[in-house]
């Protein structure tokens, strides 16, 4: 969705437009206030902050004046920024900070910079070997080991029984396993 | 947040990049979380309202694979039909690497790559279903079968995407390439039960799909199922949890009632009463539907199984208590309903699909009435001798068909066997079989488990003279049959033939010899004679013709033509070549005058004599055959006479005469002679 779209919709209904910014915007929402939380907040948290995040867009995006600015940057910043704010409030202590963190004002050193660059190339590497596992099978890898999923909100997901999913995430973790100590790759 | 042994934890606090690739591909939020999230953004907002429909909220990105399932789901949910066929075509704008389709296939045939390296991969196993997803699973199968299954199954056909329907239930096969041998390249199969299958090759994320279809249908998924479910059953897998024993119990079933109703003898049940030798026979209704019934209910595993009161169905026993007893491969399998309240279902079930075959009822007016097909005409009967391939019929028509069916069901029927030998003895093709035997078979559509017999014997009679009353012969047909056939029954012919034309103004008189070498179809006459005109003195005549093949030519005294020999109007001097002729004239004296009929009368000679009478008694014409349906003499009602008056047909010794070299003496004389006379 473009920002004139967006605002196109928004004279239309505004309820509507609201809809489906939100639609189209809650994943990657979701996606970048859970990694940031996850290492000390809650669902619950997890879920006040989207909220937060699609608030302050809510209200402060429908008056941007420029047609042509990033509607995806624009969202993408006020998360980052937001979830760093619930981060700093809720874990109460500086730890890494990303690079890409919109609200700190310190200027990485080199050392920061390189380190940040080979871990991301780990990232990298580790998604594209959980995607190399193939479906259900990355999906049920991801919602398992990293969101948190129980085998039975997976299963809704992935169309399988709950003791499916168990077994296929043992037999896909047993494959990750050897891929990630072939390619050196800890996490 | 919950801790895990194995965590993902490197995830964690990311770069756009990385949060770019997760969030594009993987879920990140259920439909009901992200519910309660619009909730609380709207009462953050302060445009809160209960009512507030926020189900239609797609999510922008999720699953791409669970995306496709989804819209595959919401499409049988649309058909209404969980056991229909449904398009997938939506899957190709998903594809996770954006190639397209073409490219896919210039990279070559995914399952010869697989092959190729075959050695390297272990092979898993998933069964599937729309209802139920993913069902049963099991590692490290037999590789090496599978691939003896698709290379005996030859080429299949690979479709375009939009050309896919994807079928109900499928077999899953997954290829992997555990210790990165083949350069971590894994394959999946799937293949469902309308025979269309899928490749897909995953390199390193990179993925690319094709689809395919096998020409046999259903019968490749039924063979790949007995492949490797067979071998599950037999191994009687341990290890498995309560619900996985369940799922296998559930796909053991399914295997071993569509073999059990496959075959023949699943279309009739016996019933073994207790104590009694004798069993009673029953017909299966409909083995589809009471295989689906049976596979509905919910069985479990039984030590023992009584055949005391039981159905035997070719390998299936169902026993009046609810035991069922498969045998399968010489052995036993023994199951039991799981739950006694099902036991009226059960019972329900089988007096639904096994209907006792009693025959000898008495049948009412109606249902003999009802056995006529009601599309049938009403016209035209066909009457044959027996139902042999080779058995020609002989045509009749029905003066009066509701006539026919009043009296028939006027008879008194009782029900018996469709497979009566009498049946299909001396009967009528008449929109049921009406057997002068005393049998009736229904063709009214749809499978009739019995056919009618004569309540008594005595009226058989009286059905045969019904027949005759309603039903006559076609003499027309059989006549021009005759002649079709005439032409044909003999291979050579040498004779003499006479020839007379008496309209009563000039008349001549002809006789001559006749030769035909039916082989190269090749025919020649020649005649001499005399013409008398009521002023002219006599007037002696040659008559000449050759026929080669559709070409004819002919010569007579001062005048010569060539002409077509199809043609019905030239037929007079072709003896043998009077089909459309007839046909032509038949119609010519029938607008003339009125409808034309043929009647036959067998000679003492053996000889048939057909003759055409049209309106209140003009005679068309006369025709005679021989004893093997041979052309002897025809006349016609200008007072033109053929006849063969001697005659050798079929002779070892025949010879024909140069009958080319003749034609082409007889066409150079015509054209000479064209329009002297």
């Amino acid at each position: 969705m473009k920002h004139s779209e967006y605002q196109e919709l928004l004279k239309k209904d505004k309820d509507k437009a609201q809809k489906a910014l939100f639609g189209e915007y809650l994943n990657y929402v979701y996606t970048i206030v859970f990694n940031r939380l996850r290492s000390c907040g809650s669902r619950e948290d997890t879920d006040e902050c989207v909220s937060d995040v699609f608030t302050d867009i809510f209200a402060s995006y429908e008056y941007r004046p420029d047609p042509d600015s990033d509607l995806k940057g624009f969202v993408g910043t006020v998360a980052l920024r937001k979830s760093a704010a619930y981060y700093h409030r809720l874990c109460k202590k500086a730890g890494t900070v990303s690079l890409d963190d919109g609200n700190t004002g310190e200027v990485p050193s080199g050392e920061d910079i390189s380190e940040a660059a080979e871990t991301k190339e780990r990232r990298r590497r580790l998604l594209s070997l959980i995607d190399s596992l193939g479906e259900p099978d990355s999906t049920i890898i991801i919602q398992k080991y990293y969101y948190g999923r129980s085998s039975r909100e997976i299963s809704e997901e992935v169309s399988l029984s709950p003791a499916m999913v168990r077994v296929r995430s043992s037999r896909a973790l047993k494959k990750l396993r050897k891929m990630l100590s072939d390619n050196d790759i800890s996490v | 947040m919950m801790k895990k042994e194995f965590d993902l934890k490197l995830l964690e606090n990311a770069d756009r990049d990385t949060l770019e690739a997760l969030s594009g591909k993987y879920t990140a939020v259920g439909s009901k979380e992200a519910e309660k999230i619009y909730r609380r953004i709207m009462k953050n907002t302060g445009d809160f309202d209960e009512e507030v429909q926020v189900q239609g909220v797609e999510l922008y990105r999720g699953s791409i694979w669970k995306k496709a399932l989804a819209a595959a789901v919401t499409l049988v949910i649309i058909a209404g039909a969980a056991g229909g066929a449904y398009h997938f075509a939506g899957l190709n704008k998903n594809r996770p690497d954006g190639i397209s389709d073409n490219e896919a296939a210039a990279n070559g045939s995914i399952y010869e790559k697989l092959r190729k390296n075959r050695e390297y991969y272990n092979l898993d196993l998933a069964l599937w279903d729309i209802t139920k997803g993913e069902s049963y699973s099991e590692l490290d199968i037999d590789t090496e079968k599978f691939f003896d299954f698709m290379d005996s199954r030859g080429t299949a056909e690979e479709l375009a995407p939009q050309d896919f329907s994807a079928g109900s239930r499928s077999v899953r096969l997954f290829f992997n390439d555990m210790y990165a041998e083949a350069g971590g390249v894994t394959y999946s199969f799937e293949l469902f039960d309308n025979g269309t299958f899928t490749w897909k090759e995953n390199d390193g994320g990179k993925e690319r799909m094709t689809y395919h279809r096998f020409t046999d249908g259903s019968s490749s998924y039924e063979e790949l199922m007995k492949i490797y479910l067979e071998n599950l059953i037999i191994a009687e897998i341990e290890n498995v949890t309560q619900e996985e024993q369940e799922l296998l119990l559930r796909s053991e079933l399914e295997l071993l009632l569509r073999n059990g109703f496959d075959t023949r003898s699943a279309n009739i049940a016996y019933f073994r009463p207790a104590g009694k030798d004798q069993s009673i026979g029953y017909t299966v209704s409909d083995t589809e539907g009471f295989r689906k019934a049976l596979f509905g209910l919910e069985w479990e595993r039984a030590d023992s199984y009584s055949s005391e009161n039981s159905y035997l169905l070719g390998s299936i026993g169902l026993n009046n208590e609810g035991g069922m007893q498969i045998i399968y491969k010489g052995k036993e399998r023994n199951y039991k309903l799981k739950n006694n309240d099902q036991l009226d279902v059960f019972r329900t079930v089988i007096a639904k699909h096994l209907i006792l075959n009693k025959f000898g009822t008495d049948a009412s007016k109606e249902d003999i009435l009802d056995a006529f097909n009601r599309d049938f005409g009403g016209k035209k009967a066909e009457f044959r001798t027996d139902s042999g391939q080779f058995t020609k019929g002989s045509a009749y028509i029905i003066t009066n068909y509701s006539g026919l069916k009043n009296e028939l069901a006027d008879l008194e029927w009782v029900t018996c066997k469709t497979d009566e030998q009498l049946i299909y003895r001396d009967f009528y093709t008449a929109g049921a079989i009406i057997s002068r035997n005393g049998y009736l078979k229904p063709q009214s559509g749809g499978v009739h488990r019995c056919a009618y017999k004569l309540k008594n014997e005595s009226d058989t009679e009286k059905l045969r003279e019904i027949c005759d009353r309603y039903m006559v012969a076609d003499m027309m047909s059989e006549l021009t049959d005759k002649l079709r056939d005439s032409a044909d029954s003999y291979e050579n012919l040498k004779g003499t033939f006479s020839l007379s034309y008496q309209p009563g103004s000039t008349d001549f008189y002809i006789n001559g010899t006749v030769e035909c070498d039916n082989k190269n179809h090749e025919l020649y006459l020649y005649g001499t004679g005399y013409e008398l005109g009521c002023l002219d003195p006599r007037h002696d005549l040659t008559v000449e013709t050759a026929v080669m093949g559709e070409k004819g030519v002919f010569s007579e005294g001062g005048f010569g033509f060539e002409y077509d020999s199809s043609d019905p109007y030239r037929y007079m001097l072709q003896y043998d070549r009077l089909y459309d002729g007839i046909i032509a004239l038949s119609e010519r004296y029938s607008r003339e005058y009125g409808e034309c009929r043929v009647s036959k009368e067998e000679q003492e000679n053996g000889y048939t004599k057909y003759t055409l009478t049209c309106g209140n008694s003009y005679t068309g014409f006369t025709v005679i055959f021989d004893e093997k349906g041979r052309l002897i003499s025809y006349e016609l009602p200008n007072g033109y006479h053929f006849t063969l008056e001697t005659y050798e047909f079929d002779s070892p010794y025949f010879v024909s005469s140069d009958i080319p070299a003749k034609y082409e003496d007889i066409k150079s004389r015509a054209n000479e002679m064209q329009g002297v006379r």
